[in-house]
Parts: C-alpha cells; sequence; structure tokens
C-alpha cells in the first residue's frame, strides 16, 4: 500500500506538511473531510479536537473558521481572518453579509422598461487564502476559433462556497463548467489553490468532479457496488480494501443512502439516484463539485433535499457550482451567483454578475433569482434583452 | 490520491461486467446461440463431408452464424454506455481496463456458446477424426468455433464504439455482416484488393480452418472414369483451393490470423474509445 501523499489533500491542510501518513489516514478514513469544517477535527496531532468556528475576535469581531490554513510556525490560523462585526461575508466578493451595508448601491436612472440596472457593487479584493478557484477565461472559442462562446469571465470562489451558475439560454453556462473541468481548455486560465488546471490537468483533474444532468450511472448494479467501485478505482493505489469499505460506509451515511446500499439503482426514485451520483463523487475527496441541473426530472421535495445535500457537501469546505433552472428553491443557501449573458453584439457568454444573492436581487432590481433570467434573455425568449446593458454595467464596475 | 492500477482495475472491471450481466441474464444469449445452431445444422447438417458443395455450403453457414452471434453479444454493449464511460473515465478509469475487462468476460461467453454450438453440430454431422494439430477434431473445430464467435464477438465492441448510439450501431451491422459473407471467397472469387481486404476478414479464416481441419479439398469427386475417358475436357466443377489444404500449416495460420483480427479489433476499440474520451 502506498503511503498517503498529504499534498493531495492539501486544499485541506494547506501546508501542512508534517502531517503523518497515519493522522492524514485517520482524518479521511473517518469521514474527517465529510464533517462541517467547525467540526473538523484539528490534525496537528492534538487529538483531533474541533476547530473553532466563528470564534470571537478579542476586538469584537468574527474569526472565519471556513478556510482553514496551517501554517508551520503558527499551527492551524483561519485564513479568513479578522472581519469586523457586520461586514463582507467569507466568500461574497459583490454581496453584504446579512448585517453589512457595504456596497450597497442605488438604484440609476436610464432603464428601458422604467428601471436600471443598479451598478453592481464594487467587488470586494479578496485574501490570497481565501480564495480557493480563480476562474480567468478571455474566451472560449468552437469551430477553430471562428465561433466564441465565452468571453472575459473572471470569478473568485472561496473554500465553502455553494456558487450558483444563472444565465439564459446560450449563454455559456454548459460552456463554464466545461472549461473548469478541463474538457475544452479556454483561452486563460482555472486556478485551483493556486495551481494552473490547464497546465497540471492530468494531477488535477480528479480533484474537480462532476454531478451530470443525465444518470451515468449503470441501472443493473446495487448501489452499494456502484460507489465501492468508484472508490476502488480512484482509491485502490493509495488504500487498503478494509479503508475503502470504511470510507465508501462514510459516505454513504453521509449522503443519506446506506439503507438503499443493497437496492439496484434501477429501483431507486430520480431523487435517490443523484444522491447516488453525488456519493460517487463525494468517494473520491474531490474538492470542487459542479452539478449541471442535478435538479431535473425531480419534485419540488427531492429537489430541495439534494440542495440541502449539496450545502451541507459545501459546508465541508468544498466548493460546490450548480446550474439549475429552480435557483428559487435553494435560495438561502446559496453564498454566491455568477450571471451570464449573451451579448448581443458578438453572441458570446459574459459575465453580467458574480457576488451575493443579495446583491444579485439589488442589481437586477428582482425578488426571485429567475428573473433575473428574464432581465437579461432577449424578447424573442421572453425576456426584457437587457444582457447588454448589465454586461456594460458588470465590466465597468470591475475596472 | 494515487488511483487503482490497471490489473486492479481490470479486476474490479471484470467483477462488475460479469455482476451486471448475470443479472442482465447473460445465459439468453447462450440460448440463443443454441436455437440458431439447431436451426442451422438441421438444414444443413445432414450432408456435410459427404460431397465437396455441401460442406463448403455447411461450414460457410455456420462461419456466417458465428459472426452474427459473435456480434450480437456485444454491437450494443458499448454504445449505450459512452455516458457512462465518459463519466467513469473522469472518475479515474483507464479505458484500456475497461476493454480489457470487457474482453475477458467476451472470452468466458464465447467458450460457453462454442461448446453449445459444437455440441449441437456434432450431434448432425460426423465430424471426420483426422486431426492436424490436437489429437481430436473436436478440439480444433471448437476451437475454431471459439475464435470465430470471439473475433466477432471484438468486432461487435468496435462497431459499439464507434456508434453513437445502438440504432446506429444496428445500421452498421448488415453492412459489417455483408463484408463478411462476401469475403470468405466462397460465393465469390477475390482478386487484386478484395483479396487483399479479405485478410482482415473473420470468414476467410473462419473457413480456411473448418477447410483445412474437414479436409475439404480431398471432399472433389474426380469425373467417373469412363467420362472422363469420352470426353476428355469434362472437369469436376469444384478445383482444390490452396487456403483448405489439410495441413497444419494452413491450419495454424488460419488461427493466428483470427487471433491477430481479433486482438487488431480489440486494440481499435481501446483506441477508439480514448479518442472520443480525449482531454
Amino acid at each position: 500500500m502506498k503511503q498517503l501523499n498529504v499534498a493531495d489533500y492539501s486544499y485541506f491542510f494547506q501546508q501542512a506538511t508534517d502531517l503523518s501518513d497515519k493522522e492524514a489516514r485517520s482524518f479521511f478514513l473517518t469521514g474527517g473531510d465529510l464533517l462541517p469544517q467547525n467540526e473538523q477535527p484539528d490534525l496537528r496531532g492534538h487529538g483531533g479536537s474541533p476547530r473553532p468556528d466563528n470564534a470571537k475576535h478579542p476586538d469584537g469581531g468574527e474569526i472565519s473558521a471556513s478556510p482553514a490554513v496551517y501554517s508551520p510556525a503558527g499551527g492551524f490560523k483561519p485564513a479568513g481572518g479578522f472581519r469586523p462585526a457586520g461586514g463582507f461575508r467569507p466568500g461574497g466578493d459583490a454581496g453584504l453579509s446579512a448585517s453589512g451595508d457595504h456596497g450597497k448601491s442605488s438604484p440609476s436612472s436610464g432603464s428601458a422598461d422604467g428601471h436600471a440596472p443598479t451598478p453592481p457593487p464594487r467587488p470586494k479584493i479578496e485574501t490570497p487564502e481565501e480564495v480557493a478557484m480563480r476562474v480567468n477565461i478571455r474566451s472560449q472559442t468552437v469551430q477553430m476559433g471562428r465561433k466564441t462562446l465565452l468571453k472575459d469571465v473572471n470569478f473568485q470562489v472561496s473554500r465553502g462556497d455553494f456558487m450558483l451558475i444563472l444565465g439564459g439560454s446560450g449563454a455559456g453556462k454548459t460552456t463554464l463548467i466545461r472549461s473548469i473541468l478541463g474538457e475544452t481548455k479556454a483561452d486563460g486560465s482555472i486556478q485551483l489553490n493556486g495551481k494552473n488546471l490547464y497546465t497540471n490537468f492530468k494531477s488535477m483533474k480528479s480533484q474537480i468532479g462532476l454531478v451530470p444532468q443525465f444518470l451515468t450511472l449503470r441501472l443493473n448494479d446495487t448501489v452499494l457496488s456502484t460507489v465501492t467501485d468508484a472508490a476502488y478505482i480512484r482509491l485502490g493505489g493509495t488504500f487498503s480494501s478494509a479503508e475503502i469499505r470504511q470510507r465508501v460506509n462514510r459516505v454513504l451515511d453521509k449522503v443519506g443512502i446506506t439503507d438503499l446500499q443493497d437496492s439496484l439503482i434501477s429501483h431507486l426514485s430520480g431523487g435517490q439516484k443523484k444522491k447516488v451520483s453525488v456519493a460517487v463523487q463525494l468517494v473520491g475527496f474531490q474538492q470542487v463539485f459542479i452539478c449541471d441541473e442535478p435538479d431535473s426530472g425531480l419534485d419540488a421535495a427531492s429537489r430541495v433535499q439534494l440542495m440541502e445535500l449539496l450545502k451541507e457537501i459545501a459546508r465541508t469546505g468544498k466548493i460546490v457550482m450548480v446550474i439549475t433552472h429552480y435557483p428559487d428553491d435553494a435560495i438561502e443557501l446559496f453564498s454566491r451567483v455568477v450571471v451570464l449573458a449573451k451579448s448581443s453584439t458578438d453572441k458570446a457568454g459574459h459575465l453580467a454578475y458574480t457576488g451575493d444573492v443579495a446583491g444579485a436581487l439589488r442589481t437586477f432590481h428582482v425578488e426571485h433569482l429567475q428573473d433575473i433570467v428574464k432581465e437579461i434573455n432577449p424578447p424573442y425568449e421572453g425576456g426584457k434583452g437587457l444582457a447588454d446593458e448589465y454586461i456594460r454595467r458588470w465590466s465597468v464596475t470591475r475596472t | 490520491m494515487t488511483e487503482a492500477g490497471f490489473f486492479q482495475q481490470v479486476f474490479i472491471l471484470f467483477n462488475k461486467t460479469v455482476r451486471i450481466a448475470w443479472r442482465e441474464r447473460f445465459y439468453k444469449s447462450i440460448a440463443f446461440s443454441a436455437i440458431i445452431a439447431v436451426l442451422v445444422m438441421a438444414v444443413v447438417g445432414g450432408d456435410m463431408l459427404e460431397g465437396y458443395g455441401e460442406t463448403r455450403s455447411g461450414f460457410f453457414t455456420l462461419a456466417s452464424a458465428c459472426i452474427w452471434i459473435g456480434i450480437f453479444n456485444t454491437i450494443q454493449s458499448i454504445c449505450k454506455e459512452h455516458e457512462i464511460i465518459h463519466a467513469d473515465t473522469r472518475n479515474g478509469m483507464m479505458l484500456s481496463a475497461f476493454v480489457t475487462a470487457n474482453v475477458m468476460w467476451q472470452f468466458i461467453v464465447c467458450i460457453l456458446e462454442a461448446a453449445v454450438i459444437y455440441g449441437i453440430s456434432a450431434v448432425f454431422v460426423s465430424y471426420n477424426t483426422d486431426s492436424l494439430i490436437f489429437d481430436s477434431t473436436a478440439a480444433e473445430y471448437f476451437l475454431t468455433i471459439f475464435l470465430l464467435l470471439f473475433g466477432s464477438a471484438c468486432l461487435g465492441m468496435l462497431i459499439s464504439a464507434v456508434a453513437n448510439n445502438g440504432t446506429v450501431a444496428m445500421t452498421i451491422m448488415p453492412f459489417v455482416l455483408i463484408l463478411q459473407l462476401i469475403m470468405c471467397g466462397v460465393l465469390f472469387k477475390l482478386e487484386g484488393v478484395m483479396d487483399v481486404i479479405s485478410y482482415i476478414t473473420f470468414s476467410k479464416w473462419g473457413m480456411s480452418a473448418f477447410g483445412a481441419i474437414s479436409d475439404m479439398n480431398g471432399l472433389i469427386d474426380p469425373p467417373p472414369g469412363d467420362l472422363a475417358t469420352e470426353f476428355g475436357q469434362i472437369r469436376s466443377p469444384f478445383e482444390p483451393i490452396e487456403a483448405y489444404d489439410h495441413t497444419p500449416e494452413t491450419l495454424l495460420t488460419a488461427w493466428i490470423w483470427l487471433v491477430a483480427v481479433t486482438l487488431g479489433c480489440a486494440l481499435l476499440t481501446t483506441l477508439t474509445l480514448k479518442l472520443r474520451n480525449r482531454e
């Protein structure tokens, strides 16, 4: 059996290269990475005591516990650093915390239909430790560069973010996730913990998992076999059979399908099948979960349950990105929104907003996330056709 | 994180393939091959090894049936799973391990099918006993039937890997079957480029192996002596074919070609899947 390479889990431990194989192995096999970040054990060999979550800073503010960073000199320190009470919430690069008022914007004039897009709040500059992923796409083209699908899409995502990717049809949502997955390489870079995915694709591709829109499970296999086989393939070079079974049991438990482990996939409901898809990804220690319409074909209750599960995964310190046509089902769960809009001039998808949910609703002057799509969709698709305006405003704000 | 190595993945995927095949009642394909064998041998079996023409037709029908059964074993196996295979590849599955596991499973299925087909054919045909390589012709006939089935199963996998879905695969299949039937050299005499192309068909080498084992050339009847004397120009309608020579070399050559084309199909299946799932 191979020694566990602690660098593989660098997103949890950052610089914790002195972590022993036994400690790291124990952390994963006991499902340490499946716990909410604030409950994850301290791995410096102090007996696995939980890290402080939102501990009070001596100056009265809160210490963000989300992205804990290990420093050889000072042990774990909260990467989010000190944030004053009522300040920005972690991970929101444009939005506000519930009690904060930074970046609050006022409506402006000049709208096509009476209300103009509000200038988006200025993006917050995050500390390097806070940012887990930087997406910097100058352009994404197809047909030998003749057709541009995405242009100037730049945003950052922090560990623990549950991000919604919103946009009308043809705005480039699927192209964006294909670029992040590395399936089609864009002109630009996708950086995960400071490493460029495109130049390190072979070693990094396993850190990004995809929960696809359509079922990619064999119907005549059981839940347990499906997840176990996926675990063996992903972890077989590192862990023993007993350890893999232990890991599988933890993941089944986390996803809530332990009772279904002997059922055939074909006998499961749509929501249960999606949970198995999530478990297949979760078993392999992915840092980033990309979910392409995971809730399509599910009833409202199953949709909410699935989104809560994905949020729970995000709470463990992973990044979860979701494309969904029912964003308002889980509006309170998303910590970040990226809005893509299709420009009428170059027909490519551009960034129209990135930030928290509250900021998005204010920026687009809507009450529901679903209405944002109506704002930016062209009139022939039932929208207001304000995509160009929002793209322009966002681009002005960024510069 | 270190993913499982090639052999470990083959073991995992082979187990998975067997498990799923069992749940999908793979034994129905064995029963299917038994029914086809009974029908074919009931029609052509009675006259086989009694005359050159009947024997050639009989073995041609048997070889065609084996190719049909083999391709049918796998024609839908990959095309219905392209999305799953793509997802699994993203999750660390090696395509070479996937194809190897499937080939291993087909090896077992084809052994069972070959046993059934040979067993049924032996009921209808009194096979000759003068073997070439093994101690008995039964083993040689069995191995030839197996290689035909196994090679065709790998060809079916290749078609399935190329096709986007089951409908496309089933559309391609008749063309491939016709090619096999035309290129075997029984229906038409092949020359030039066609003869070269026929080297990569299972039907040509299957017929060559059957012809060699059964000493098909030895079944060509010379014209009756009195007619030959009376009409010096009269010749037998059949001429001996070198590919059917009753020699170990001929049989071995046919088997080697069958194995080589089979390996080629398996390799091309892997390459096709790698192209489809390239990053």
